[in-house]
């Protein structure tokens, strides 16, 4: 028995020590992450936080944003979605890598379960409650105030103001068209908070205030704030007050605010000379190039692969999108620009179709009306491939363009994606000179870049308000094409879509189907981006009558 | 960590501890009493001691025991029975129990005989699996288990299942059932050996489970492996042969003249076929163009004529048009296992190797793995026993790890959704598959050879389901090496102390390399490769004390338990591949992710159970257990479970004395609580920000919000049983009530996304399970030469939410107070609009409440729309869940032959068929069609329920409609299995070995469904993909020998 006493105090011996080893052993955290209070604990892990910002604007959403999902790569997919919707960038063929096809055919923003309208509006209040969070963190006033600080809430600010823009845009019906004080716009949401209830629907005027506020308070803020460096492409993806005031030009443009939009188109062009010609022909793929106020510098090893703005809308991007169905300009804008412009070199209205099943039914040779010679169709073709970079593998249609183009053409590698550059603004001070009446104010903005761009330009002969506005459409047609502003274009200036009209742009019936004609935003409730039903169904303060 | 410094001390203690009773040998053989043959692996144990022997193959045992001695023979089918020694020579002779009523089975903590459970649990010993040489162990026990589901989400070799006990206790945090091995709880059954598992025990109720507290929620799986047996070596060899097909047709899709046909109808009605003046004749004149390949002997205008036919003189000419089929091969399935097994008077050990190696039915994939075990129990003296295990499982998987995913990549949905005019390979223009310069086929990659006419491809340009398979390379190498360690003290009569500690750590390698030359990775090549470390530390300390006092006989067992577990990860992708045939990161200099972390929870609990009877009549037991979890904050984290059960013999009352006819009933019940902290996430609690970068300058997300209030999810469980053996025992079985019922769910709360993020974790809202489950087992015939045994499975299953803050919608469900999860909320098609062959939508609005209900016409009918807008889903009255599902399994023998024979079925439920609403879509072209679709609507006046065909239009077919729900009823012939033991006959002493058994095993013969391709059991939600590996069929002969 001594032995069982004795093995009994030993047992006693081995338990204790066990029991008294709880405290840390409950205590665990994660290596891969950041807790929120040190998050926003610092001016320097406040920088992190808009370096955030900056990330989502071309990331694969879902790897950074809850509930999203890979295909829609930010700013990759909405910048071409402005003129992919209102046919400026035109589909050649069938090809429906991604949905960019069902894009095209409007099958997508007017379905209320569609990722694009899921993404677009989940990710501009994901830009939202991380300004909101910077906002508030300084206004707090914890952080002592340095001009660093008031760059990053210069930053917040704007970002807040970009992504409310973005939202009534797409999800209300235009300012100009409509009844802005009592169409509803979207959630306003200064923070995001237990219960998470979030907000109804504000009207679209209310939105656009507070964008107005958010604008201001952003440019005081930049102005106490440290000037942004300009040594690298990474700079220009940090906004500054030239964004701030290219983006109150934008706003005030499309609510009528004509001189607001004049005054803040200059000051935010004033660092940015317009590019020469072969800046211009570069192929729009670095935000270094001169005139660039704010643009996403994507590095090789944050590529997005094919869900890349360049895989939808360049034709030199090695993928099957590309190279099956080349992406062409409306043929009735390209036929009218001046031989003396050399933008119209950007595309190719006698390129040979070599797709046997091109939607217009002229693919291959002997169907291509431009060639009866089938020597000269393949010289022509095999120049073209050399000029382009790219290789036989891709398809080659009449009126593609060679505006977008890789920095390393035939590959897969990213570009950087460019969001504002200053002959915007020049068209924006121009359109709302216009506007105004203000015929000389307007001839004067529009020469620079005019004169720039074409060797015969001559202003005067657009001297008249309605000559001028038809000009400035048709220079923001060229200028602006596939960086994605028709959109909002057709939106201000009321218009539909109609392929067949003039002559036809040279989109196929077969393909486009419904996405051929559409009425004008003002009497066609599609152009309106559907509320995600995402939304509805989350959101007590919105119920399924308010869906657009 | 202290516990490293208790094992050394454990030893030390056991070491210490000598034994200095007299002790005699006493020997003798064990038979059946009925036929007297011998009976192998019988126990024989010292009353009241650790100490135990087992009968060797020809019965015989010997045991050194103290003197004045009670040996308890026990042996599986036989009742148990107690002798006093008298003399060194002990011969017994055991009475067949037909029901096995004196089990022994293993319960949490310990083990306890059959008769005296409380609780409700289910135990399947080795001899009761399905026969055949399975790859997962889940296998053995499908159909044998009430209450619990058992589905696969993947007919890959190797694959895992999904396990449900009893419905899912939760709503989005894991329904997935503790594992126990050996006593510890593991990472999954993972790459257990199959053969090496002895038993089964699922614990189903809290009277069970609740000792596992925090983790059982959703039930426990408790496997026990194979132990030595006392007495010679016996070694065991098995070897099988198997030929793998695929068990379930694929879906019907039309001919390439239908094909053409139903496309020309859909261009004709398209918007651009309507604005032409002559609609027929422009689809006649352009469905070439929107279809681009032509595998007629036809030219490109005149395949389908103005009246929608397809040209009579129209022939196939093209080859290789069934994907599916050239995606397939014969293949092969090879099984190797030995085991042996030994031990002496002091000691057993088993040990065991196996080898499969296992194809699929899709080319290039498949399955290997190997595995060896060493278990070992060692008496160091009579009253401690020291021992343990170690285990090592090697495996390696070929397979497209795009299977089951929303890719183009995945070869499955490629294959199935491609229209059936594009070929595999190209074809010239008289048909012949076109050659490569090195004599191959050539793969048709969709990107159009204007030379053969064939013009880019309406889906999937430059993609190739086959040809990506084959270059890609994709493995995953799984390895598992664990070891448990115990050590048993059996201080004093009754009172026993148990230490036992347990590694389990599995390396998860995944390796994808993605070629160059067509895919997701063309032009460049693409490697990606994770590594996974997954670390599991289990401790933990058990008393034990059994004590009888007259007819009051008490056991009670307590202990502490810690856990840790330890989730590593390692990840890399990289771009540009330079030279070809290297794999390896060195040959891709562009990097795109390099990440890893380090994930960790923790779990300490301590645990009382007291059982209490009274004459072996009345049975009381009692249990509480605390948890505290790591996922918690410090002030919400610990949680208390306890259970109360009772069991009431009512065969043994003296009233029942005269009830011939009864030969055994049993009431018992039970009610207690679990919990649950499982929502996939180490840190739930926690508010967090993602690492990222913005063109390398490095950046943070706000990703999750967190909530410090969470606590543990509870589960209270309330079960009811009788058990019954009826006539001499010809019918037994058991009818069982259980309710359980989930308060504090622990849920990611989808919140609007306007709130920038969209979920949010909360405890809130409660739901309940409840069921009956029956099983009746007939023992129809018995005798020496033929017996049959019949044994009918059945559970049904209800499931309700009771309190939700806010109803949501979850993909095709609406989670709302007074439905079930598995409520289908859908749009409701009312048929076609013979006018214009638009499909009907049954008009529902939204009331003051947020429910949908019906508006209603002037004549109190429910008004119908052609506008999907222009209404709102709505329940359907209906779920994803069958009424009833069950099986049924036979087991006839005659002479030396066996034939078992599993059914499965399942009755009621309905399924929402993804790929068929896949095959009915017309929106786009390129993609395949069903027959079906024959009886679209054409013209006005035709009555269908099939819509108009249209390209372009996607108003026309809503997936999340009822257009789409099918009956999900179904049975399967699951296992079939014909063996013959070469017993009694002079083949086995001729070649000088025990016994021979030669089988033949036929697994999932065939499965009827409502609709040809539809597989029902895949999906608990009820929702049908098809694009992932369907169930294998295998037909296999397999050879055991034992020596």
């Amino acid at each position: 028995m001594i032995n069982k006493k004795f093995s009994l105090v030993l047992f006693i011996l081995l338990i204790v020590p066990i029991t008294s080893c709880q405290d840390d052993f409950l205590e665990r955290t994660p290596t891969d992450q950041v807790s929120a209070a040190i998050a926003l604990s610092s001016e320097e892990n406040m920088q992190l936080v808009l370096n955030g910002i900056h990330r989502t604007l071309y990331a694969q959403l879902q790897t950074l944003i809850t509930g999203t999902s890979s295909i829609r790569a930010g700013e990759h997919w909405w910048v071409p979605q402005g003129d992919l919707l209102t046919g400026g960038i035109i589909h050649s063929a069938n090809a429906n890598n991604l949905g960019w096809r069902d894009e095209m055919q409007w099958n997508n923003h007017t379905l209320d379960t569609n990722s694009s309208v899921e993404i677009l509006w989940h990710h501009r209040y994901n830009t939202i409650v991380h300004a909101n969070l910077l906002i508030n963190g300084i206004l707090s006033g914890v952080l002592p105030e340095t001009a660093g600080l008031n760059t990053i809430l210069g930053q917040a600010y704007t970002y807040r103001a970009y992504a409310y823009l973005s939202l009534v845009q797409h999800y209300a019906k235009g300012y100009l068209i409509g009844n802005p004080a009592t169409d509803p716009g979207v959630p306003l949401l200064f923070s995001t908070e237990d219960p998470f209830t979030s907000e109804p629907r504000s009207s679209v005027q209310v939105i656009y205030d507070q964008i107005g506020i958010d604008l201001d308070a952003a440019i005081t803020a930049f102005q106490n704030g440290e000037p942004r460096s300009v040594s690298s492409a990474f700079d220009k993806s940090q906004l500054n007050i030239d964004v701030a005031n290219g983006l109150k030009a934008r706003w005030a443009l499309s609510k009528g605010d004509w001189q607001t939009a004049a005054d803040a188109a200059i000051a935010a062009r004033q660092d940015y000379p317009i590019m020469g010609e072969s800046d211009y022909k570069s192929g729009f793929n670095t935000t270094l190039l001169p005139e660039v106020i704010w643009g996403s510098n994507v590095i090789a090893t944050e590529t997005t692969f094919f869900r890349s703005y360049f895989y939808l809308a360049s034709n030199t991007f090695n993928g099957s999108q590309v190279r099956n169905n080349p992406k062409i300009a409306d043929r009735r804008i390209v036929d009218a620009i001046p031989a003396t412009d050399y933008r119209s070199e950007l595309f190719l209205p006698l390129a040979p179709n070599t797709n046997s099943s091109a939607a217009n039914g002229e693919g291959g040779f002997g169907n291509d009306p431009n060639y009866s010679s089938e020597l000269v169709f393949d010289r022509v073709r095999d120049s073209l491939y050399t000029d382009l970079g790219i290789t036989s593998r891709f398809n080659l249609h009449p009126y593609m363009h060679k505006k977008l183009r890789n920095a390393n053409p035939g590959s897969i590698d990213p570009d950087d994606i460019i969001y504002m550059r200053s002959s915007e603004m020049y068209l924006i001070e121009a359109e709302a000179k216009a506007m105004m009446n203000d015929i000389g104010g307007a001839q004067a903005a529009l020469l620079p870049l005019g004169g720039e761009r074409d060797s015969a330009y001559n202003v005067t002969v657009y001297n008249s308000q309605t000559a001028l506005i038809e000009h400035i459409k048709f220079q923001r047609r060229v200028e602006l094409w596939g960086e994605g502003f028709g959109y909002t274009d057709h939106i201000r200036w009321d218009e539909g879509i109609d392929h067949a009209a003039n002559g036809g742009s040279g989109a196929s019936l077969v393909l486009y189907q419904d996405a051929y004609q559409q009425a004008r935003p003002s009497e066609n409730p599609n152009w309106l981006f559907k509320i995600p039903l995402d939304e509805i169904n989350a959101n007590p303060n919105i119920s399924a009558s308010d869906q657009n | 960590m202290n516990w490293k410094h208790t094992i050394g001390a454990a030893i030390f203690f056991c070491i210490s501890s000598t034994s200095i009773i007299a002790q005699t040998i006493i020997s003798g053989t064990v038979s059946d009493k009925v036929s007297g043959e011998p009976v192998p692996s019988a126990s024989v144990k010292e009353k009241g001691t650790n100490k135990a022997s087992v009968t060797n193959f020809d019965g015989e045992y010997s045991i050194e025991v103290s003197k004045n001695a009670v040996l308890v023979f026990s042996a599986l089918g036989f009742e148990t029975i107690e002798n006093e020694i008298s003399e060194n020579v002990l011969n017994i002779s055991l009475d067949p129990s037909s029901n096995e009523l004196d089990e022994i089975v293993v319960v949490g903590y310990g083990s306890q005989n059959i008769k005296d459970l409380t609780g409700s649990l289910v135990s399947v010993k080795s001899k009761s699996f399905q026969k055949g040489a399975f790859s997962t162990p889940e296998a053995l026990i499908v159909g044998k288990t009430p209450g619990v589901r058992i589905t696969s989400n993947s007919g890959m070799p190797g694959a895992g299942s999904r396990i449900r006990i009893r419905g899912g206790s939760s709503l989005n945090a894991s329904n997935d059932p503790l594992i126990v091995i050996d006593g510890l709880p593991s990472d999954g059954l993972g790459l257990l050996n199959p053969s090496d598992i002895e038993s089964f025990t699922i614990l189903k109720d809290a009277a069970s489970t609740s000792l596992y507290g925090s983790r059982a929620a959703n039930g426990v799986i408790i496997i026990t492996t194979k132990k030595g047996t006392r007495g010679g070596i016996k070694v065991n060899a098995t070897s099988s042969i198997g030929f793998v097909s695929r068990a379930i047709d694929q879906y019907d899709r039309t001919t390439p003249g239908q094909y053409y046909e139903l496309s020309w109808e859909a261009l004709k009605n398209s918007v651009a076929g309507q604005a032409d003046p002559n609609p027929a004749a422009f689809a006649s004149a352009n469905i070439y163009n929107s279809l681009a390949y032509n595998p007629f002997n036809v030219p490109n205008d005149q395949i389908v004529g103005t009246d929608g036919r397809i040209n009579p003189n129209a022939q196939v000419i093209y080859k290789s048009l069934d994907w599916i089929d050239e995606l397939e091969r014969a293949a092969i399935r090879r099984n190797y296992g030995l085991s042996v097994s030994g031990g002496g008077d002091d000691h057993s050990v088993f040990f065991s190797a196996s080898y499969l190696d296992e194809e699929s039915y899709v080319v290039k994939s498949k399955f290997k793995r190997i595995t060896t075990r060493l278990n070992a129990d060692l008496d160091v003296s009579d009253h401690i026993k020291i021992g343990g295990s170690a285990n090592i499982t090697l495996s390696e998987a070929i397979a497209p790890s795009g299977a089951g995913g929303g890719g183009i990549v995945n070869p499955f949905s490629f294959a199935q959704n491609l229209g059936s005019i594009y070929p595999i390979y190209v074809n010239d223009l008289q048909g012949n598959i076109v050659l490569d310069e090195l004599g191959n086929s050539l793969f048709d990659n969709g990107e159009g050879f204007a030379l053969y006419n064939i013009g880019s491809r309406p889906r999937n340009q430059g993609r190739h389901a086959l040809q990506e398979l084959l270059l890609n390379d994709e493995r995953d190498e799984d390895n598992q090496y664990g070891f448990r360690m115990f050590t048993d003290v059996n201080l004093f009569e009754g009172f026993n102390v148990r230490v036992t500690y347990a590694r389990d750590i599995s390396d998860n390698s995944e390796r994808e390399f993605e070629n160059a030359i067509i895919g997701d990775a063309q032009p460049d090549g693409r490697l990606s490769q994770e590594r996974v470390r997954r670390d599991i530390e289990n401790f933990n300390q058990v008393i034990t004390y059994n004590k009888s006092f007259g007819n009051h006989n008490v056991d009670i067992t307590a202990g502490h338990e810690s856990y840790e577990e330890i989730l590593s990860n390692l990840s890399g992708l990289a771009t540009k591949q330079t030279a070809t045939g290297i794999n390896e990161f060195e040959n891709f200099p562009n990097i795109v992710d390099l990440s890893g972390q380090t994930n960790e929870k923790a779990l300490e609990g301590y645990f009382l159970r007291a059982n209490y009877n009274y004459d072996n009549k009345y049975y009381l037991s009692g249990s509480v257990r605390r948890d505290a979890s790591s996922i918690f904050q410090t002030r919400v984290r610990k949680g208390t479970f306890y259970s109360v059960g009772g069991s009431w013999i009512i065969n043994k009352e003296s009233f029942m004395k005269n009830v011939s006819f009864v030969n055994r009933l049993k009431l018992r019940s039970s009610y207690g609580e679990v919990g649950n902290d499982n929502l996939l996430d180490f840190f739930l609690s926690q508010a967090r920000f993602d690492l990222t970068s913005n063109a390398a300058s490095p950046a943070i997300l706000l990703r999750d919000l967190g909530n410090s209030n969470l606590k543990w999810e509870t589960i209270e469980n309330f079960d009811a049983a009788l058990e019954f053996s009826l006539f001499e025992n010809l019918i037994d079985g058991s009818v069982e009530y259980y309710k359980r019922n989930t308060t504090d769910l622990l849920y990611n709360l989808p919140i609007a996304p306007s709130n920038g993020i969209s979920e949010v974790p909360v405890n809130a809202g409660e739901l309940f399970n409840s069921g009956w489950e029956i099983e009746l087992t007939g023992h129809l015939f018995k005798n020496s030469e033929f017996n049959w045994n019949i044994t009918l499975q059945g559970s049904t299953l209800k499931n309700e939410i009771t309190d939700l803050p806010t109803p949501f919608v979850n993909g095709s469900k609406r989670w709302a107070v007074g439905h079930s999860r598995y409520d289908w909320f859908l749009f409701h098609t009312a048929g076609v609009d013979p006018e214009n062959g638009d499909q009907l939508y049954s008009v529902f609005e939204e009331d003051a409440s947020g429910e949908s209900v019906p508006v209603l016409d002037t004549n109190g009918a429910q008004q119908t729309t052609n506008n999907p807008d222009d209404t709102i889903r709505a329940y359907t009255g209906t779920s994803s869940i069958p009424d009833f599902i069950g099986s049924i399994s036979n087991t006839f023998s005659y002479k030396n032959f066996t034939l078992d024979v599993l059914v499965t079925y399942g009755i009621g439920g309905e399924i929402l068929d993804d790929a068929y609403a896949g095959f009915t879509s017309s929106q786009s072209f390129g993609r395949a069609l069903h027959p079906d679709l024959l009886n679209a609507w054409r013209q006005p006046g035709d009555i269908t329920d099939i819509p108009r065909l249209e390209s372009g239009n996607t108003d026309l077919q809503r997936t999340l409609s009822t257009r789409f729900l099918t009956d999900a009823s179904f049975w399967t012939i699951k296992n079939v299995n014909l063996s013959y033991s070469f017993r009694d006959t002079i083949v086995p002493k001729s070649l000088g070995v025990d016994n021979l058994v030669l089988s033949l095993v036929g697994e999932n013969l065939y499965v009827n469904s409502k609709r040809t391709g539809l597989d029902p059991q895949f999906a608990l939600s009820g929702r049908s993909e098809n694009d992932d590996f369907a169930a294998g069929r295998i037909i296999s002969l397999g050879l055991n020998v034992s020596f």
